[in-house]
């Protein structure tokens, strides 16, 4: 989808066009949230969890993979600690996200607020860097607006999809599993650095030996932690790491 | 599992952690702008880490998985394995995670 103007005066198009606009770049963001919505709807409630805290989840939060992680924590007695931490490690790169997010564009403060709230792997994507990167305050508040109700919305059709199902019809938290698969292989694709493959399984073997030989949920923990060093010693021990590191950052 | 045993204080506890914990990742930025973008162990991680974490929450779903005794784990992995590959082919997340679910649900309620 080629970009399109904010507005043009030549076609003289008001507030109903760009809502119009807007809208029709949110089609693909809905076409994800709300399969994704409803996905996260029936493994919450199939989890065991009552289903309002479904769309109350996707209204608190406005994440997605982590939101499915919550639900894991939640079913396995995660002290919330663990918690924190796992979800500063999973959500990190949401952290570079405000570098290049157009919040100039955003006038008023609730705007701005909003804005970085939201900013979700899709909401940053179309605005920093895909067709909605030429939008203007109202119409990215627009489109975080209507992503967030399309999470909503599919995270309460779940819940009550969820409350349909009979409860011995079970497996849906392997979406959980295929979520992970997809942002793992974006992952991989993105870096093209195969040695980050070798740390990965070094850390899922620290991760199984801690789960089974330390603590229970120290799976996590011990991987990251382990991940973490092999990454970090690779910095300190390579200056090409820190050059390529200044010059993409 | 029941629903008692899981109690509304207990989720909206871990609800309130993820969404306090987001929410400052995202704010960062406009916290320490400069800090962030100018230091390169912080710009080299978010480079390298998301490889990592992604195999290890994938794995982190998989670690229960009983390989030894039936059905030896073959319905999850399979279905793994067909997400992992139609996504790979088609780059579309939607039929990745689909046909994997699908897969996963027909093997566990109706095949196993």
């Amino acid at each position: 989808m080629p970009p399109q103007p904010i507005s043009d005066p030549v076609h003289g198009d008001g507030p109903r066009e760009r809502l119009a606009r807007v809208l029709r770049l949110t089609i693909p963001v809905a076409m994800a949230y709300l399969p994704l919505g409803v996905a996260f709807g029936v493994y919450l409630v199939s989890s065991g969890i009552a289903w309002y805290w479904a769309p109350l989840s996707a209204m608190i939060i406005f994440a997605g993979s982590i939101e499915f992680l919550a639900v894991s924590f939640i079913v396995a007695g995660l002290p919330l600690a663990v918690v924190a931490w796992t979800t500063f490690v999973v959500n990190f790169r949401h952290i570079f996200y405000g570098l290049s997010f157009p919040i100039g564009r955003l006038r008023t403060l609730p705007q701005k607020l909003y804005g970085v709230y939201a900013l979700t792997d899709e909401t940053y994507g179309i605005t920093a860097a895909g067709d909605g990167r030429r939008l203007d305050g109202t119409g990215i508040t627009l489109l975080q607006l209507v992503s967030h109700f399309w999470w909503i919305l599919g995270a309460a059709l779940g819940a009550g999809l969820g409350a349909i199902i009979p409860p011995h019809i079970g497996g849906f938290e392997f979406a959980l599993t295929a979520m992970f698969l997809i942002l793992a292989v974006d992952a991989v694709r993105h870096s093209r650095d195969l040695r980050l493959l070798v740390y990965a399984a070094a850390a899922c073997a620290a991760g199984f030996a801690a789960e089974r030989l330390v603590a229970e949920n120290a799976f996590l923990i011990a991987g990251l932690i382990v991940y973490l060093g092999l990454v970090s010693v690779d910095y300190v021990r390579s200056p090409r790491a820190r050059e390529e590191a200044h010059h993409a950052g | 599992m029941p629903v008692e045993t899981i109690s509304d204080g207990r989720v909206l506890a871990v609800i309130l952690v993820v969404a306090v914990v987001t929410v400052a990742l995202r704010a960062m930025p406009y916290v320490a702008m400069d800090a962030l973008s100018r230091n390169g162990y912080l710009l080299h991680l978010g480079r390298k880490m998301p490889v990592g974490v992604m195999v290890l929450l994938v794995a982190y779903t998989l670690q229960d998985v009983d390989l030894s005794a039936y059905p030896y784990g073959l319905p999850i992995l399979g279905s793994a394995a067909v997400a992992l590959a139609l996504y790979w082919f088609t780059r579309n997340a939607l039929v990745g995670i689909g046909a994997g679910l699908a897969c996963h649900l027909v093997a566990v309620n109706g095949l196993v």
